[in-house]
C-alpha cells in the first residue's frame, strides 16, 4: 500500500490531507492529525492477542522468502512484493511448470477464528470458479504447513504436521501480473482521460462478470487493479474483503476490529455498517476509482464534477456521479450499464456545436446571474426603506398606546421577514389557489387574509393602534394586489374595500396587535 | 469477550471522575458526584456549543445558552435528572440540551437563566474558530454534535497524552511521534535520524505512546459511559459519527 509521508498542498487554498485516508483535514483536528485516523487506531485493542505473527504493534509482519521457503516446496519464492492488512504477496516460480505464480499468505491471526477454515474453503471455491481475463485467477488455495525439506514436492496443503512449531498458514496460489498497480500508475496525480476510459470498460466487464457469479469484491480500490504490460486490466483480491472483514449481518460483533475496506473508496452503505452491502458498493467504489484517475483527487464533500477539473466530455460528468449516489438505488445497477454510456460517449464525440452551445449557455448562465444579484440588491435596498417606514409608524403608535393603555411590551424592531411574510402570503396564497381572476377575487381575499388570521390566533398583548393597523393592511393590499394589476386593474378597487370591511372587523376584536407582538417576540 | 473485557479492564485503570458516578448518585447527589458532573462539563461543552449555534442565529446567544444550560444543569434541584438508567453522558446531554433550547424558545422574552453569568470558563472564541461553521454543511445539528463530540474526545486524549510527555520532559519526542500514531508505516529511520536514536528506540517508542494513546482513548470515552461494557460500542459510534 502506497502512502504519501507528508501532507498534500494544493493550490492557495492551503488544504492540507491526511496522508492516510486522503480527506482532508480541518482546521483544529486534534493534535493536526487526521481525526478519522486517529479513531481508527483508537478502536484497535489496547491489548494485544496472543496473534502468533504480530509484531509488538500488532501489524502484520510478513515473513522474509526464505522462513516462508519451508511451506512451499513445490514453489521458489523469490520475493515479498508486498504487504498489507490482507495479508502479504509474494513473487515464486512454481517448479514443475516453470512459470511465475503470486503467493498470497494471509494474517496468521485469521487462523485463531475456528469458523476461518470454513469460510475460506467455500470462499476459495467461489473464488476458482471467477475465470475472466480481467480478473487475476486463482491457481490453488489452502492451509500450508512448513514441510521437511526431504518431504516429496507438490503436496496437498491441508496436512498439517502436528509436531511442527509453526503456526499453518493460509494462502492463495495465483495467476502473477507482470506490471504495476494503478496506485503506481496515478502516483504521478492523474491518467490522460483516454486511459482512463480505456481502463474503466475492462473493470466494468470484471465486475459485472463476479457479480453475476454472485461474487461482490467490497475493496475496490487503485491498489487492487493491477495493469499488466500490454495494457491489460487485472482486478486482485476479489472476495478477500469479506472473507477477512464482516460477515454479513454480524456487523457489530466484529467491526471494532476490523474496519475493512479503505475508507475513502467505500460505499456510504458500508461505512455505516449496513447490512445490505451488495454488488452496488463495487460500483460506488469503481466510480471513486474513475474520479481519481480523471482528476487525480478523491470525491470527497462537496466535490466537482470531473468536467470541472480537466478537459473531458461533459456527459462524463453524469457517468461518474451516478456512480457515486449516495443511495444504491440511485445508482447504476450494473457494471455493464457504466461500460456501456462509456463506450457510447467515446463512440459518439462531443460536436462542436455542443461546446460551442454549452459556452453561450455558461454566458448566459453569467449574465442572468449578475441581473438577478442587481435585483436582489435593489429589492434589499427598497425592503430595507419599507421596514423603516412600518417601524417607524408602528412607533409612533405605540408611543401612543403607552398614554393610552398599559403597554406590556416596550416597542421592539420589525423584522424585515414579517413584512415579506405578510406580502407572500396575501398574493402567494391568491395565487397557488388560482382565486386571483376577476370572478373569484372575494375567495381570493378571504383566503389571503387566512394567515393573518392565523397569525393572530394567540390572543393576547396591548391593541393597536389605527395608524399600526393601517400600515399592516396596506401591505397586505399591496400584496394581494400586485398580481391583479396584472390581470384586472378595476378589481383592484373592489379587493381594497373588502379589505377595509375585514379591518374594520379586526379592529374590532382587536386581533392585529398579536400577530405584530409574536412577529417582535420571535424577532428579538 | 468476558476474557478479553477482563484483560483491557486491568490494562488501564477505570477513570475515577466519570459519568457513572453521577448517574449512580441520582436524587442523593453527593458533593462529589456534583465535581464529577461539573468537571465532565467543562470537558464536552464544545459539542453543546455547536449543537446551540445551529440552533440560533447569533454566536452571543450561543454563548448565553450554553452557559444558560450549563448553569441550570449544574443547579442542585435539576442535578436529579441524572437517574441510573439514563443512558450515556453523550445522550443524557443532548436530550436535555434539546429540552432546555425548547423551553428557552418557549419563553421567549424572560431573562436567560444564569443571568448570562458565566459558570464555567469557557473559551468560546477558540472554539468559533476551529468550529468552522459552514452553511454549506448539510450535517444534522445532532450529526454535528456527535461529530463534535468526538473530536473533542480526541482533543481531551491528546491532550493528556502531550502532558504526560511534558512531564517527563519529552515533548520533543512527542511532536516527533505523533505521526506515527496513525501512519505505522511512516519511516522510523527517517525519526531516528532527527531525534538522534536508533530505529529499534523509535520503534519501541513509538508503540509505547500507540498503546497509551488506546488506553487514555478508553479512559476518556469510560468517563462517560455508564458501565464499562459500553466503552467498546461508544468508540465505534463515535468512530462512526467521524465518518458521516
Amino acid at each position: 500500500m502506497m502512502r504519501g509521508d507528508e501532507s498534500e498542498r494544493i493550490g492557495m487554498a492551503e488544504l492540507r490531507f491526511c496522508s492516510l485516508c486522503g480527506k482532508v483535514l480541518e482546521e483544529g483536528s486534534p493534535g493536526g492529525l487526521c481525526p478519522e485516523c486517529l479513531f481508527k487506531v483508537g478502536l484497535e485493542p489496547s491489548s494485544q492477542g496472543a496473534a502468533t505473527q504480530s509484531s509488538p504493534s500488532g501489524r502484520f509482519t510478513p515473513l522474509n522468502p526464505q522462513e516462508l521457503a519451508p511451506y512451499f516446496p513445490q514453489l521458489e519464492i523469490l520475493e515479498l512484493l508486498g504487504k498489507g492488512g490482507m495479508g502479504a504477496v509474494y513473487k515464486a516460480r512454481q517448479i514443475n511448470l516453470d512459470r511465475l505464480v503470486a503467493v498470497k499468505i494471509l494474517p496468521a491471526e485469521v487462523s485463531q477464528d475456528p469458523s476461518f477454515e470454513g469460510r475460506f474453503k467455500r470462499e476459495a471455491k467461489a473464488l476458482a470458479q471467477l475465470n475472466h481475463p480481467n480478473i487475476v485467477g486463482v491457481h490453488d488455495s489452502g492451509l500450508a504447513s512448513p514441510q521437511p525439506i526431504t518431504s516429496s514436492p507438490g503436496r496437498e496443503g491441508q496436512a498439517i504436521s502436528p509436531a511442527s512449531d509453526k503456526p499453518p498458514l493460509f494462502y492463495f496460489i495465483m495467476e502473477y501480473v507482470d506490471g504495476v498497480n494503478l496506485r503506481h500508475a496515478i502516483r504521478g496525480g492523474k491518467l490522460k482521460p483516454e486511459e482512463a476510459l480505456r481502463i474503466v470498460p475492462q473493470l466494468c466487464d470484471a465486475l459485472q462478470f463476479a457479480h453475476e457469479e454472485g461474487i461482490v469484491h467490497r475493496d475496490i480500490k487503485p491498489e487492487n487493479i493491477l495493469l499488466d504490460r500490454r495494457g491489460r486490466v487485472k482486478i486482485a483480491d476479489f472476495g478477500l474483503a469479506k472473507l477477512l472483514g464482516i460477515p454479513a449481518g454480524d456487523v457489530r460483533l466484529t467491526e471494532t476490529r476490523q474496519i475493512v475496506g479503505t475508507v475513502p473508496y467505500m460505499a456510504p452503505e458500508q461505512i455505516e455498517g449496513s447490512r445490505d452491502v451488495d454488488h452496488r458498493a463495487d460500483i460506488y467504489s469503481m466510480g471513486v476509482t474513475f474520479y481519481e484517475m480523471l482528476t487525480g483527487e478523491l470525491p470527497i464533500g462537496r466535490f466537482a464534477p470531473p468536467s470541472k477539473k480537466v478537459q473531458i466530455d461533459v456527459r462524463l460528468d453524469e457517468v461518474v456521479l451516478r456512480t457515486l449516489e449516495k443511495e444504491p438505488e440511485q445508482r447504476y445497477q450494473h457494471a455493464s450499464e457504466v461500460k456501456a454510456q462509456v463506450e457510447s460517449i467515446q463512440q459518439n464525440p462531443q460536436k462542436d456545436w455542443a461546446k460551442t452551445a454549452k459556452g453561450v449557455g455558461a454566458e448566459v448562465w453569467r449574465k442572468g446571474k449578475q441581473a438577478a444579484e442587481w435585483v436582489f440588491q435593489k429589492a434589499t435596498a427598497t425592503g430595507a426603506q419599507t421596514r423603516k417606514k412600518v417601524e417607524e409608524l408602528l412607533k409612533k403608535d405605540d408611543a401612543r398606546n403607552q398614554v393610552e393603555n398599559e403597554p406590556s411590551q416596550p416597542p421592539g424592531p420589525v423584522e424585515l421577514w414579517t413584512i415579506l411574510l405578510l406580502f407572500a402570503c396575501m398574493s402567494g396564497v391568491g395565487m397557488l389557489l388560482d382565486l386571483t381572476r376577476a370572478t373569484h377575487w372575494p375567495a381570493g381575499t378571504i383566503v389571503g387574509l387566512l394567515p393573518l388570521g392565523l397569525l393572530t390566533w394567540k390572543q393576547r398583548g396591548t391593541a393597536l393602534g389605527w395608524r399600526g393597523k393601517w400600515a399592516l393592511c396596506l401591505l397586505a393590499v399591496v400584496g394581494l394586489g400586485i398580481p391583479l394589476i396584472l390581470r384586472e386593474i378595476g378589481t383592484l378597487f373592489i379587493v381594497a374595500c373588502v379589505v377595509v370591511v375585514f379591518l374594520v372587523i379586526f379592529n374590532y376584536i382587536g386581533a392585529l396587535s398579536p400577530a405584530l407582538e409574536l412577529g417582535r417576540s420571535v424577532a428579538g | 469477550m468476558n476474557a478479553k473485557r477482563k484483560e483491557a479492564g486491568s490494562s488501564y485503570e477505570f477513570a475515577t471522575t466519570r459519568w457513572s458516578l453521577v448517574a449512580s448518585a441520582g436524587r442523593r447527589s453527593s458533593a462529589e458526584a456534583e465535581a464529577a458532573l461539573a468537571f465532565l462539563c467543562q470537558r464536552y461543552w464544545k459539542p453543546l456549543y455547536a449543537y446551540a449555534r445551529r440552533h440560533v442565529a447569533n454566536p452571543e446567544e450561543a454563548r448565553d445558552l450554553t452557559q444558560g444550560f450549563f448553569a441550570r444543569l449544574l443547579e442542585k434541584n435539576t442535578f436529579a435528572l441524572a437517574e441510573p438508567g439514563r443512558g450515556r453522558f453523550r445522550a443524557f446531554l443532548l436530550t436535555t440540551l434539546k429540552h432546555f433550547l425548547l423551553n428557552e424558545r418557549e419563553k421567549a422574552t424572560s431573562q436567560k437563566q444564569g443571568g448570562g453569568r458565566p459558570v464555567l470558563s469557557l473559551d468560546f472564541d477558540k472554539a468559533d474558530s476551529t468550529l468552522r461553521f459552514e452553511p454549506a454543511d448539510e450535517r444534522t445539528p445532532e450529526k454535528l454534535f456527535d461529530r463534535q463530540w468526538a473530536l473533542t474526545v480526541l482533543e481531551q486524549v491528546m491532550n493528556q497524552l502531550e502532558a504526560e510527555y511534558r512531564e517527563q520532559s519529552k515533548t520533543g519526542l512527542f511532536e516527533h511521534l505523533k505521526s506515527f500514531l496513525i501512519d505505522k508505516t511512516a519511516s522510523h529511520a527517517t525519526a531516528a535520524a532527527s531525534l538522534g536514536m536508533t530505529e529499534g528506540a523509535v520503534r519501541t517508542a513509538a508503540h509505547r505512546l500507540r498503546k497509551r494513546y488506546r488506553e487514555l482513548l478508553r479512559e476518556e470515552v469510560a468517563r462517560t459511559v455508564e458501565t464499562e461494557d459500553e466503552v467498546e460500542d461508544e468508540l465505534l459510534q463515535l468512530f462512526q459519527s467521524l465518518q458521516s
